[in-house]
């Protein structure tokens, strides 16, 4: 196990690494810069602006700096920013708040998910079974900002029962988290479905049924032990995606959250926002990955980690 | 009531009677066992031989309770141990299952979970149907094993089935089937899906729990090799009915139907000419969706009559326990 994290983590450096060198040489190309779109700047300004950020310097030295305030955590000032606000400071306090946002609409993605998958499942091809796929298929299709939308004029402005302007009460996570989950139930659902539909026609099932074992001691024990991986897979990225913020369901709903800024910094330009932002989601996605894999080999046995 | 066993060896442990089954497709019903009727007695086995589709296994899945949707008991009577199984409710039949009735599987290799260790899934079976701690059923567990001869019994439990080889896992699945010391284990072909030397070896041990425990087996096949070795009466399945039926013995010494004798012919015997070629029964399975009106195996058969395209043949007694559903008895019989 310490052999497999010792590996995993160096090559999880290589994998940054990677990401970081083609992010920075990447964002640079796209035309414009963090002083083009602003009001009227005077060219001796635009200068000084430069020198102060380090712009004024040849790329690849520019490279060369970034990587060594990399190494001692310094993500630099963003450029956007009025107040001169460090990265670190913009991801210390508005992750928190995407991520609490998140952390909701995952557990509620997975509760309504399972259950779902789980009675399309056991009904198959009966009126639940087709219930559940319309439902899913719907949520699927249905953009998140068209769901955001519909959800804030059905509950906010016609009946006027969900307040949806920030998060202000614990009242005000209901629309938010909602049209966060909605999409991720309903592939999870569809995901245990058919893995479940897969599991439950298995050879081991009918022993277990053959032992007298109680029927939903199966489907909890036998089955969804089985049948959960696929979901696993899915849920790793899924939560570093989710944990950071969605832009549309953040710009909806008023949310001064992380997702926000993934969008804003490339509009504007925020070259150390860019990169900030992009290694912070690196890292949480290939952590992610690491727990997957270190679930997986708990959930499975015949699946070592090496 | 164990104790009346002696008293009454001819006790039946399991009547069927009249047992119709289908499954209910999208393409029709099929009609996979129609008014098969056989008994089992107590501490005796049964051979149950067909080819595929001829019913065998549906017929012991709805013994278990275990039939699948589709497929529905749609006529007949099951008894097991003096209980009308068909009326028992879901509930209580899951309380008999795998604790008097148990059942092995024809593939090992995906009849246990890949998850748990194996002892987890034999102590599982046992914490379903005793008052027991968990700690009490693993220790049962490893005496389990050990019964089926498996050596390291304490250290096998703690391992994954993929970490046994296919007869080791027929082994201990037939360990978890005896873990709650059963009246009938049901062997679904238990040896096909393993190579030969292993399947002597199961056979060997199969024989040897008859021999030690007064369970009765059921043995489903398509090799009557096995037959002879282990049971003492034998049924012969095909498209869904009970073509012949008899004691081992006198069903070798007398095959009295067509089919049967088919199905002799197929073996390859040792003592006769090397060059003599085996012989096929021609044809092809009925289709049950769709069965015949007469004879299910009048279109293959080798002495087929008209009355056999048109009329089910009655089930003719021809000895004492030995009978055969053909129309060919009842014009020896009036010779008779």
């Amino acid at each position: 196990m310490a052999a497999f994290l010792f590996k995993r983590v160096l090559s999880s450096i290589a994998t940054l690494f990677i990401i970081i060198t083609i992010t920075f040489f990447l964002m640079h190309s796209i035309p414009g810069g963090p002083f083009a779109t602003n009001e009227k700047l005077s060219q001796s300004v635009i200068k000084a602006m430069e020198v102060k950020y380090g712009l004024d310097k040849p790329l690849i030295q520019q490279y060369g700096v970034y990587l060594k305030n990399l190494i001692r955590g310094d993500l630099g000032l963003s450029i956007a920013s009025k107040e001169g606000k460090t990265v670190n400071y913009i991801i210390k306090t508005k992750f928190p708040v995407s991520a609490r946002l998140g952390g909701l609409a995952i557990m509620l993605a997975l509760l309504l998910g399972l259950l779902m998958g789980s009675f399309a499942a056991l009904q198959h091809e009966k009126f639940v079974d087709r219930l559940v796929m319309f439902i899913s298929t719907l949520g699927i299709a249905v953009p998140g900002f068209i769901m955001g939308m519909l959800l804030l004029l059905l509950f906010g402005v016609s009946l006027r029962w969900l307040n949806f302007i920030g998060l202000n009460s614990p009242l005000d996570y209901i629309l938010p988290t909602f049209t966060l989950a909605f999409y991720p139930a309903c592939f999870i659902a569809r995901l245990i479905r058919s893995s479940l539909l897969d599991v439950l026609g298995q050879d081991y099932i009918r022993t277990a049924r053959a032992k007298g074992i109680k029927g939903y001691s199966i489907l909890i024990k036998h089955a969804m032990r089985n049948a959960i991986l696929p979901v696993v897979t899915y849920l790793g990225p899924l939560i570093a995606y989710v944990l950071v913020g969605s832009f549309v369901v953040e710009r909806i709903f008023s949310i001064p959250g992380l997702g926000l800024f993934f969008v804003q910094s490339i509009t504007s330009r925020d070259y150390p926002l860019i990169m900030g932002t992009t290694i912070f989601l690196a890292v949480l996605i290939i952590f992610m990955n690491l727990v997957v894999d270190i679930i997986y080999g708990i959930i499975d046995p015949r699946i070592k980690v090496k | 009531m164990d104790n009346l066993n002696n008293s009454n060896a001819d006790k039946k442990l399991v009547e069927i009677k009249d047992l119709s089954i289908s499954f209910f497709t999208p393409a029709g019903e099929v009609k996979a066992v129609r008014g098969v009727s056989w008994s089992l007695r107590e501490g005796e086995a049964l051979g149950i031989v067909g080819e595929s589709g001829s019913g065998k296994s549906v017929s012991v899945y709805a013994l278990m309770g275990i039939l699948q949707n589709p497929g529905k008991v749609i006529g007949g009577s099951i008894t097991f141990n003096n209980i009308d199984m068909l009326k028992l409710k879901e509930s209580q039949w899951r309380l008999i299952r795998g604790k008097d009735m148990s059942m092995i599987f024809q593939d090992p290799m995906t009849s246990l979970n890949p998850v748990y260790t194996v002892g987890n899934q034999i102590a599982e079976t046992v914490l379903a149907h005793t008052r027991t701690t968990a700690q009490k059923a693993n220790k049962e567990a490893v005496k389990s094993l050990a019964r089926v001869h498996i050596p390291n019994p304490e250290r096998r439990a703690r391992q994954y089935p993929f970490e046994f080889s296919g007869g080791m896992r027929q082994r201990a699945m037939i360990s978890m089937a005896l873990s709650c010391e059963p009246k009938l284990l049901i062997a679904d072909e238990p040896t096909t899906a393993l190579d030969v030397t292993i399947q002597a070896q199961i056979i060997e041990l199969l024989k040897e729990l008859k021999k030690n425990t007064n369970m009765g087996i059921i043995l489903i096949t398509h090799d009557m090799g096995i037959i002879t070795d282990i049971c003492e009466d034998v049924i012969i399945m095909y498209g869904g009915q009970v073509m012949e039926s008899a004691s081992v013995k006198e069903l070798y010494k007398n095959p009295a139907h067509p089919y049967t004798l088919g199905l002799l012919e197929c073996l390859p015997r040792l003592s006769s000419d090397s060059d003599e070629p085996l012989k096929p029964i021609e044809g092809s399975p009925v289709d049950l969706l769709n069965p015949p009106k007469g004879c299910p195996f009048a279109p293959r058969c080798f002495k087929c009559m008209k009355i056999c395209l048109n009329n089910q043949p009655p089930n003719f007694e021809i000895k004492p326990g030995h009978h055969s559903a053909c129309w060919l008895h009842q014009y020896q019989s009036g010779r008779d």
